[in-house]
């Protein structure tokens, strides 16, 4: 039941990692899983691999319908 | 910042006795917070949305609440469908543990890897039947005679790395004969199956199984619904029968002949699982092929129960998935989820007894982690391992 949390990707290496950006926290994602995916782009992770493309419109809905449903802050303060 | 949750295992050496083990999660309960309010189509959309890895079985599930809370069934064409959809989710978790989380765990030494290029063909060839369908405006499970490309995906796929064999052939294999077929080495998944070895399985765990979905009764439907929409802390740390119990493939496929010989002859643990999501994978291309989802256990079932209160269970690859909801005026008032996780990683559960009575020698975070893996939690876990 891991939640599907946007992150955006800010920058591509070799091999398939990524640096994502996650509510300001960063860190280092494997792209293997997906095709596709350029810089600015979301993707949703789970340890440690990105499972889903989201174009940069797509993403900010559903950063908008999880903030609005409550999930960030009950997740933050859990 | 963790937004999702944890588990923390703990284990204690002792100098002079077995290991002691906790369990801790900080796993939000999320479902009335999220749903509260929303009509039951925003209550699945949003659900689909904001689950990852179960998004589709989690749609689903709010879907048949919902339905069953007023009273309403889907016609066959929709059960199909979201019985499909279900059986694909579940194929690709079961494929993500057997050929990535294995292989990164115990692969380093045999030379294997996580292969991802398998992987990444199983999802795309999902993504690909989910979106025909669409365009096309022709129901998925009715698409078409010819065997969907995820049957065939998936087919080749056991075939090489998996089972190095066709698939009915592999499901036929008595114990003597799957030693036979692990000692030959002849693929990734054998060679790794081949270093669980003959004897006692690792991580044992006499924790009751949950029955699978197809065998729980409307009684024990209604009392699992009642006492979820009760208390939420019964969904944090569900019990069965009041007790701690088991689910997941192990639960679903455990009278199969060559599992249940297995769990007779070396306990149900951590290769125990491994092989249930093995027989449950090469066991669904025949199944899909046919077009007949539910040509199989059941996977998807609802309980109206009275005054607009409703449960959904849904099998998935990590157990049985249970959805509670109590509607008012068309919206949801009370939403409750229990999720397979909060059975498996009870404090008291499946992984509590398996490590528990651990002698002190030997590599205790490896073996908790080989054990926590088999049981495979939704989000990330952690092994400190402490001397009393």
């Amino acid at each position: 039941m891991c939640l599907a949390i946007p992150a955006r990707v800010v920058e591509i290496n070799d091999n398939d990692v990524a640096i994502v950006d996650l509510g300001g926290v960063r860190k280092d994602i494997s792209l293997a899983l997906v095709e596709g995916v350029a810089v600015g782009d979301y993707v949703i992770v789970h340890v440690g691999y990105a499972l889903t493309r989201l174009d940069p419109e797509e993403a900010s809905i559903t950063l908008a319908l999880m903030a609005e449903a409550g999930v960030m802050e009950a997740a933050v303060g859990a | 910042m963790n937004l999702e949750g944890r588990l923390d295992i703990r284990l204690t050496r002792h100098a002079d006795a077995p290991a002691t083990v906790s369990i801790h999660s900080t796993r939000p309960q999320l479902a009335q917070r999220l749903l509260a309010g929303r009509t039951p189509e925003e209550a699945a959309h949003l659900a689909g949305l904001v689950f990852s890895l179960c998004g589709k079985a989690q749609r689903v599930a709010v879907q048949a609440a919902c339905e069953a809370a007023q009273g309403r069934l889907p016609d066959p064409a929709t059960s199909r469908d979201r019985e499909t959809a279900v059986l694909l989710e579940l194929a690709q978790e079961h494929a993500w543990r057997l050929l990535l989380d294995w292989p990164e765990q115990s692969g380093a030494e045999l030379g294997i890897s996580p292969d991802m290029p398998s992987l990444l063909r199983l999802r795309q060839s999902a993504e690909s039947l989910r979106f025909s369908a669409y365009e096309s405006g022709v129901p998925l499970a009715g698409a078409a005679a010819d065997p969907p490309r995820f049957a065939e995906t998936l087919d080749a796929l056991l075939r090489t790395p998996l089972l190095g064999e066709p698939a009915a052939t592999w499901l036929a294999r008595d114990l003597a004969g799957f030693d036979a077929w692990r000692r030959a080495a002849g693929t990734p998944t054998a060679r790794l199956f081949g270093e669980l070895g003959e004897g006692a399985d690792r991580g044992i765990s006499q924790a009751r199984l949950l029955p699978p979905l197809g065998r729980l009764t409307d009684r024990e439907a209604a009392d699992l619904a009642r006492r979820a929409l009760a208390d939420p802390a019964f969904c944090a740390q569900p019990l069965w029968h009041d007790a701690p119990a088991e689910t997941g493939a192990v639960a679903r496929v455990c009278e199969h002949p060559l599992l249940t010989a297995w769990i007779a002859q070396r306990g149900r643990g951590a290769g125990a699982r491994l092989l249930a999501r093995l027989l449950e994978l090469a066991a669904l291309p025949a199944r899909l092929a046919a077009c007949l989802p539910d040509a199989g256990p059941a996977l998807v079932r609802a309980w109206h129960l009275g005054e607009n209160a409703g449960l959904a269970g849904v099998e998935t690859s990590r157990g049985l998935l249970l959805h509670g909801v109590q509607l008012r005026k068309g919206k949801v008032a009370q939403y409750r989820i229990v999720a397979p996780t909060e059975w498996n990683f009870h404090p008291a559960g499946p992984l509590f007894q398996a490590l528990s009575g651990l002698e002190p020698g030997g590599d205790l975070a490896a073996h908790a982690r080989l054990v926590a893996q088999s049981l495979d939690p939704c989000v990330a876990f952690a092994i400190e391992v402490n001397n009393a």
